[in-house]
This record gives structure tokens, C-alpha cells and sequence, in this order.
């Protein structure tokens, strides 16, 4: 399973690497703003994204809404990151096309199962 | 006091009045005394003048002293007199032979003495004539004698007059000049305040404003007196200022927000307090303004500052527990014994760190009311057993067993919040009992609510941490967050919830048995469905509604045939139906609006739209839930508004200005629209006006009692279903109960009520209203 991770937090991306690659087993590549992470995106062709919420100029949404209007990109799924626990704004994640939403700080030695549980229900949540 | 006294301190007084005692001798005076002297004929002439003890000469010809003791005084027997009194020789006068003016120096032997009367008919002194030899007056010369004493007087007078005049004068110049000091100084207080301030008329013209309201609202001052204050609170002008009228009564003596607009269109909260007062019969108020721009800034700031403190934080603290989880579950290698039990330890207390951020965060949104509740029905029953599978783990770690009974009773409540309280209870139960215990659930049930008790085995809680403990970071033993973990916020929070639903949170403990956490939640009425306002529409030219509707938050289905709308008309959801009446035809409406469904929730609101709209309400009759409108006027939301809100007014009538502004928030908190009354003569206008979905009533008023109301609404046959809350300070007899029944009725004493008890009461008659 080959993941994409738009964040534009090295810190952050650097764990969730490890916990994807390294814990998970999976293989990630990584992207660090929405542009390049949708240029990342069409050339990867990823079974999944896990993109942040928060960044600078294209923010999570807004780099969504891009891999949706493309013919190419517009069919993976896409799993939210944010440090934003409210109720309302899981809600409102997952209403802009969201498949799943993980809030940060995540427990790195789950997070892959985590992602993996949500890519698996994918199916009976369309 | 006697009658003589009386006349002699008159007397006295209108002498003091003249001022003239112990003044210099003037001109005027001598003239007349040599006038009498050379009329009389006589050496000497005086003007004398009468005091307590002596008698003073304001003039004396002919003579050297200026006083004489008043015992031997002439005068004093010829004040007494009302004409002149004549001695013709004194020598021979049994009255005067022994008097030592007489007897020596100035040798008197005729005296003649006319009396000076004062306007008030007080003889204050005489003007008199006096020789050395005996003689007598002509008639004439009496005459002019009294003729003088009249002229001093008149003389008199005319001082008295003029120093009157002038005192009056410079009372005058006094006033005034107080009058412009203390014009000045308001002029300067109102220049220089802070707060804006407008004054209007009772049309609500505005008549003045202050350079503070000049800076707030950006409009020159002579761009505002003479128009309509509507101007500068958008919302109203096309009321014409007839909202303001009305809303400004209601705001005397309080502080009331508004909206106001400035001069570059930007809309803006200010507050203002307000109060009226006249000026020559005419009415007008002054409203004192200050602007909440900034101050509403600060709050959103504030209200913000903690959750992006807050997110701040997360993003370093994903990247430690991220480090630390990677370190821990040896994805690195494994590590040695102790570093193991370090990374560990420094994991476990990011966790905590993460626990407590989120609990802050919780605890600031729940208190602050920022966050949303969603009521709704809930089984108790499925409350507990959601929350006890998330204690499950714990549980079996700590070999616990709970124990539940079974509670199949609705509460209105936000499932995943009353999730957490419980869930936050249940857990502190097993983190505080010893292991192999059992801790107990169960619920109770009571009129309106529904109390569920957590029990543990524990080691109790002292009595002074009762109340502590449910504050933020108060835990009973410090070393407790350590060791059990947890944030202390957890019974700060579940407070926080269970206020929010109207319910309450306490706990029994005794140290070394066990506690009982216990919370109470209102029951929803099993016979009541919670509507979702849906508004069902038949298609037509009603097609424009839905859009409209949502600005009220009302939902909207559209159904095309006669059938379907009967069919949905059933669902008891459907609050309210839009015909089109000439998308149906008139035979068809007529033929719906006879098989309108009955249903537990009473009849859907109807509102007909189109041109026959007027014939068919004319045919269908009399049929109270009928209402015509167009869907184009803007009547047409206000109509849907006004039906809509109409189970949730209250009139809440108090003489007690303090406690009905408090239930006036209170209420209006709990969702109600609230009218106020503290008099008889108010009450009764405004349940007339519209009829409240709820009235809550004192027994004594302003000018009245309740008894009077209730009689008066008893006679109204519209009115008389009112449901009504008695609310008082006092013990009601049966007989009066009975006096005061109107619709279903209820009673609350003051002293023995919360404030939980009214929302629960309010709550639950308003309910039973839309029941029927």
C-alpha cells in the first residue's frame, strides 16, 4: 500500500513516516506543501493521502478540492490530519469528502492501523 | 403669646424691616422735622423711632441727644394712640409731671406726636413737635403733622423698596449665574463623557446628540437632529420608528444591546442604557451609548485564545509522543531496562500533558457555551450501557464489577456529552475502589427527572472536598493525578455538561466506605415527539420557500400531490403547511383542508398562499390554524415566525424589577421568548396583545395582585386555557390555589425553588401547551 503525507510540519512528517513505513509497512512518500503534493500525487498515483489540515497559501481543503478536480488524482482517498479535536470540525472535515479524519498528536505506533482500519471501511462508508 | 406681645413683635418687625436704627442723620428726615417745627411752630422736632428698650431719633431739631430710654419716652404712649397725641403742659399731666424731661433739661412742656404707621398698621415712631412753654395746635396744624409723618413713611418705604429691588436683583444675577455654572458643567460633562449620548423625542426624533456619539456613529451633529434615531439602528426604518417606540418603553432603567449603524454602512454592537424625562410637559429619553466594537473584539480574542493556544501546543507535542511512541515500541532497536522505563515515563507524561489540553480546552467550551448540545430523547438505559462498554478495559484490569438496573425512561439529553459525564464518573469509580469491589448504577426516577447514582467501594471523600472537588484541578489528594492519572477537570466538566442541560451534580460520600456521584437529567415526555419544524410545502409557487425558510431554521419538504400531502400532513414533524391554492384549485384545498389528519401534536399550522387564498379561507371558515398570506410578502416569514414561536412565549409578570430581569435572562436562556409585566394593567394588555404559550405569575404587584389578573383572564374565553405558573414568596391556601387557576396551573414557592426547578417547570408546561 503506497501512502502520500502533505504536511508541511518536517517534524511531524518525519514521524508519520516512520510510523507509516517503519511500524506500519507501508510505502510512503512525502510531500510538504499542496502544491507538491498534488504534483506528488499525479506522478505517484497513491492508494491513499494523508493530508494535513493547516498549511500555508493551499491549505488541507483547498488541496483536496484541487485532487478532485483533476481527472487523475480525483478518485483516491484522502484521510484529514488536524490538531483541531472538536466534534464540529471532524464533522465538517469529513463533509468536504473526508474518508476519515485522525487528530494530532496520534500514537505513531497505531497510526498505520489506524489509517489502514479507515482505507478498509472505505467501501460501506460510500 | 399674648394678643399685645403679638402686636408689639409685628411692631418690631416692620421697624427692623426699614433698617434705619443707629443710621447717620440724612437730609431727607431734617427737612421734615424743620417742616414741622416751622409749621408747629416749636423749637424742637424729632422723628423718633420705637424699639424694645429705647427710642432713637433718626432727626432731631433743636435738640442734642439722639435717645432716651423708652419708660420715659413720649412716643411710647403716643404710638399707642391711632391720632396725634397733644400734651398740652406736661407740667400738669398726671402722666408726665414726674418724667426727667419734664422735670430737667430739655424742660418739655408740650409735646405733639403723630404716630408713624408702617402699611401693615404697625406704629413704629412718631414725628412730633416739642416747646418748652404749654400751647396747642390748630386743626391744620395737626393736620400737616400727620401729613409729615406720613411723608416719612413713605420715605421709609421707598428705601425698603429700592434695597429689596436691588437684593432681588442680585438674587437674580446669583441665580443665573448658577444656573449658567451648572449649565456649563453638564454641558462639559456631556462634551467631555466618554459614552455617547442621544436625546430623542417621544416620536423618537432625535433632538441632541454628544460629540462621543458624533465619534461613534461618524455622523456630524447637524446631520442628526431633527431625524429619526431609526437611522443609526438599521433594522428599524422601515417601522418608522413605531419598533423603537415600543422597544424604548421596554428599555427604560435597564441596559439594553443593540445594533446600531455608523455613518460608512458598518453595522456594530453598542449598549445602551436608557431613561426618559420631561421638559415642559413633553416626554422625551436620553439613551446613554457606548460602544461594544472593541469590546466584543477582546471576547472573540479571548474566546479564542485558548483553543489556539491550545492547537499551538499539539503540533511540538505530536512530534515528542510521536519520537517517544516510535523509542518506546522499539521500532528503533530495543532499548536498555532503564532507558526503556524513561522513554516510558516521559510517553506517559506527554499523554497526561495531551489529556489536559484537551480537557482545558473541553472545559472552556462547555463553560463558555460555545459548544453546541444537541437534546434529544435518549433512552437512560442506552446512556449507561454506551458508557460502561468504554470502562469496560479498566474495569476487568481492576478485576471491577458494575452492576446496573435497568432505567427504560427517556431524558432529553446530548448523547455523546452525557456519555462523557458518565463515562468520567463510572471511571473515577473504578480508579478509586479497591480491586475484586463492585461499583452500582442505578437510576431513580422522579416527576420530570431522571437521577442516576454511581457507587463505589472507595475510601469516601472528606466532607470539606465535597463541594471542592467538582472545581477545576481540585482533587482530593494531590498525588492522585500522579498516581491514578487523570487531569482534575473531569468533575469541573461534567458540572459544566449537566448545568448545561438544565440538571444537577453532587455526591454523598463517607470516608472509608465509599462515594455516590449522582447527576440528574430532565425526562423527556415519552407522549412528546420532538419536532423537527418541518415546514411541507405543495408545489406550486411555493417553490421559493425552502431557501427562505432555512433563515429560520426550518426545514422544508416539498410534495407534489393532494395524497402525499395528506400523507405527510400525518407525520407528526410537520409543523406547519403551505398550500398553493392555485397550483391545487379551491375544490381541492377545500377537499384537504376537511381531511386534515388529527394527530398527538395537535393540527399542523396551515398558511394558504395564491389569489383565491382569500375565497377559500372564506368558505373553510372560521378555522383557527388557517392563515392566509402570499408567499412574496414579507408577512409570510413573520406569520411562520409568530406561529412558530408562539408555544415558547412567556410572559413572566413580577413587581420585583431585580428578580424579573433575572428571569426575563434566565428564560430567555432556556430558549423561551419572554415578555415582561410588573403591574396588573401591563399584564393584561400584553396577554390580550398575544396570547403567551405560558404565563408565570406573582401574586402581589406593582398595582395589584395576581388574584385580579387571573379574574380578569378567567372572563376571556380566548385566554382563559392560558397555562399559568403561580410564582410566589408566599404560602398560598387551598382556597386561594383555587382562586388562582387559569389554564393547567402550577405553583412554585420563591424560597423553595432553584433555579432548575423553574427551567423544568417552564420546560415541561410549555410541552404540554404544544401537546394539546
Amino acid at each position: 500500500m503506497k501512502v502520500l503525507i502533505i504536511d508541511d510540519e518536517d517534524d511531524v512528517r518525519t514521524i508519520s513516516h516512520l510510523s507509516l513505513g517503519r511500524v506500519g509497512g507501508m510505502e510512503v512518500v512525502v510531500a510538504s506543501n499542496g502544491r507538491d503534493g498534488l504534483e506528488m500525487a499525479r506522478r505517484e498515483m497513491p492508494d491513499l493521502i494523508l493530508l494535513d489540515v493547516m498549511m500555508p497559501e493551499i491549505d488541507g481543503p483547498a488541496t483536496l478540492a484541487a485532487l478532485r478536480a483533476e481527472a487523475t488524482t480525483h478518485l483516491i482517498p484522502v484521510i484529514f490530519l488536524t490538531a483541531k479535536a472538536m466534534t464540529s470540525e471532524i464533522e465538517r472535515l469529513k463533509a468536504l469528502g473526508g474518508l476519515g479524519v485522525i487528530t494530532k498528536p496520534f500514537n505513531p505506533m497505531k497510526l498505520a492501523e489506524q489509517v489502514r482500519a479507515i482505507y478498509d471501511a472505505r467501501h460501506e462508508h460510500s | 403669646m399674648n394678643h399685645t406681645s403679638q402686636v408689639e413683635e409685628t411692631r418690631l418687625a416692620a421697624l427692623r424691616a426699614y433698617r434705619i436704627l443707629d443710621t447717620p442723620e440724612e437730609e431727607v428726615f431734617d427737612d421734615i422735622t424743620r417742616l414741622a417745627s416751622f409749621i408747629c411752630s416749636t423749637p424742637i422736632s424729632m422723628i423718633t423711632l420705637v424699639d424694645e428698650h429705647r427710642q432713637w431719633f433718626k432727626s432731631h431739631l433743636g435738640l442734642s441727644i439722639t435717645e432716651t430710654p423708652r419708660d420715659v419716652a413720649f412716643c411710647s404712649h403716643a404710638i399707642e394712640q391711632t391720632g396725634v397725641m397733644v400734651v398740652p403742659d406736661a407740667r400738669v399731666d398726671s402722666r408726665f409731671a414726674d418724667n426727667p424731661l419734664v422735670l430737667s433739661e430739655p424742660d418739655i412742656a408740650f409735646y405733639a406726636g403723630a404716630p408713624l404707621i408702617a402699611p401693615d398698621g404697625s406704629a413704629i415712631g412718631t414725628l412730633c413737635v416739642i416747646d418748652r412753654v404749654p400751647r396747642q395746635l390748630s386743626s391744620q396744624q395737626l393736620e400737616s403733622l400727620q401729613a409729615l409723618s406720613r411723608r416719612v413713611i413713605s420715605e421709609l418705604e421707598l428705601r425698603k423698596n429700592v434695597v429689596e429691588l436691588k437684593r432681588t436683583i442680585s438674587d437674580r444675577e446669583k441665580t443665573e449665574q448658577a444656573l449658567r455654572e451648572s449649565r456649563a458643567r453638564s454641558e462639559s460633562i456631556i462634551a467631555n463623557m466618554i459614552n455617547g449620548l442621544i436625546t430623542v423625542d417621544e416620536r423618537t426624533i432625535i433632538e441632541s446628540v454628544n460629540p462621543a456619539a458624533v465619534r461613534i456613529f461618524g455622523y456630524q451633529s447637524e446631520e442628526l437632529v431633527g431625524q429619526q434615531l431609526a437611522v443609526l439602528v438599521p433594522g428599524h426604518i422601515e417601522h418608522k420608528g413605531e419598533f423603537l417606540k415600543a422597544s424604548f418603553k421596554k428599555a427604560i432603567g435597564r441596559l439594553t444591546e443593540w445594533e446600531g449603524r455608523r455613518k460608512n454602512g458598518e453595522v456594530f454592537p453598542f449598549d445602551m442604557s436608557l431613561f426618559a424625562f420631561e421638559t415642559a410637559g413633553r416626554r422625551h429619553f436620553a439613551g446613554n451609548i457606548r460602544d461594544l466594537t472593541q469590546k466584543r473584539q477582546i471576547e472573540t480574542m479571548k474566546k479564542n485564545f485558548v483553543s489556539t493556544v491550545s492547537h499551538e501546543l499539539r503540533t511540538p507535542l505530536t512530534s515528542i509522543r510521536g519520537s517517544l511512541g516510535l523509542l518506546a515500541g522499539g521500532v528503533f532497536g530495543p532499548l536498555p531496562d532503564e532507558a526503556t522505563e524513561a522513554v516510558s515515563l516521559a510517553e506517559r507524561n506527554t499523554i497526561r500533558l495531551i489529556s489536559l489540553i484537551n480537557d482545558i480546552l473541553d472545559f472552556e467550551k462547555i463553560e463558555s457555551g460555545t459548544v453546541e448540545l444537541h437534546f434529544e430523547p435518549v433512552l437512560m438505559h442506552s446512556l449507561v450501557e454506551r458508557s460502561i462498554d468504554a470502562v469496560r478495559g479498566v474495569a476487568l484490569e481492576r478485576r471491577i464489577m458494575i452492576d446496573t438496573s435497568v432505567c427504560d425512561r427517556e431524558v432529553l439529553a446530548d448523547a455523546d456529552r452525557a456519555i462523557q459525564v458518565m463515562v468520567n464518573l463510572l471511571s473515577n469509580a473504578i480508579k478509586f475502589s479497591e480491586e475484586d469491589s463492585t461499583v452500582t448504577v442505578e437510576c431513580i426516577e422522579s416527576p420530570g427527572w431522571v437521577e442516576t447514582r454511581v457507587t463505589d467501594r472507595g475510601r469516601g471523600i472528606p466532607a470539606s472536598h465535597r463541594e471542592l472537588i467538582f472545581e477545576r484541578f481540585q482533587q482530593v489528594d494531590s498525588a492522585d493525578s500522579r498516581k491514578k492519572g487523570g487531569t482534575g477537570l473531569g468533575l469541573a466538566i461534567s458540572k459544566a455538561i449537566i448545568e448545561q442541560h438544565g440538571g444537577s451534580i453532587g455526591v454523598e460520600s463517607e470516608v472509608g466506605k465509599g462515594s455516590t456521584f449522582f447527576f440528574r437529567l430532565p425526562t423527556a415526555r415519552p407522549r412528546t415527539v420532538v419536532r423537527k419544524d418541518v415546514v411541507l410545502c405543495c408545489a406550486g409557487s411555493t417553490d421559493s420557500l425552502p431557501p427562505l425558510l432555512s433563515t429560520l431554521g426550518l426545514g422544508t419538504r416539498l410534495v407534489s400531490s393532494p395524497s402525499d400531502l395528506l400523507a405527510a400532513m400525518s407525520s407528526e414533524e410537520t409543523r406547519f403547511v403551505v398550500m398553493d391554492v392555485d397550483h391545487l384549485g379551491k375544490n381541492e384545498t377545500l377537499e384537504i383542508l376537511g381531511r386534515i389528519p388529527h394527530r398527538q401534536s395537535g393540527r399542523p399550522h396551515v398558511l394558504l398562499t395564491g389569489r383565491d387564498a382569500a375565497d377559500v379561507l372564506r368558505i373553510a371558515g372560521d378555522q383557527s390554524a388557517i392563515l392566509m398570506t402570499t408567499v412574496e410578502d414579507g408577512a409570510f416569514l413573520e406569520s411562520i415566525r409568530n406561529a412558530s414561536a408562539s408555544a415558547q412565549d412567556v410572559l413572566i409578570i413580577e413587581d420585583d424589577i431585580q428578580l424579573l430581569e433575572v428571569m426575563e435572562r434566565q428564560f430567555s436562556l432556556w430558549g423561551a421568548s419572554v415578555r415582561t409585566a410588573t403591574g396588573t394593567i401591563d399584564a393584561l394588555r400584553l396577554t390580550r396583545e398575544k396570547k403567551p404559550g405560558l404565563i408565570v405569575l406573582d401574586v402581589t404587584l406593582s398595582d395589584g395582585s395576581g388574584f385580579e389578573v387571573v379574574d380578569q383572564l378567567r372572563g376571556d374565553p380566548g385566554l382563559s386555557s392560558v397555562p399559568l405558573l403561580v410564582h410566589t414568596a408566599h404560602e398560598l391556601t387551598e382556597d386561594e390555589r383555587s382562586r388562582l387557576k387559569l389554564g393547567p396551573t402550577r405553583f412554585l414557592m420563591k424560597s423553595k425553588s432553584t433555579a432548575d426547578d423553574l427551567h423544568r417547570v417552564m420546560t415541561l408546561m410549555l410541552d404540554e401547551g404544544k401537546v394539546k
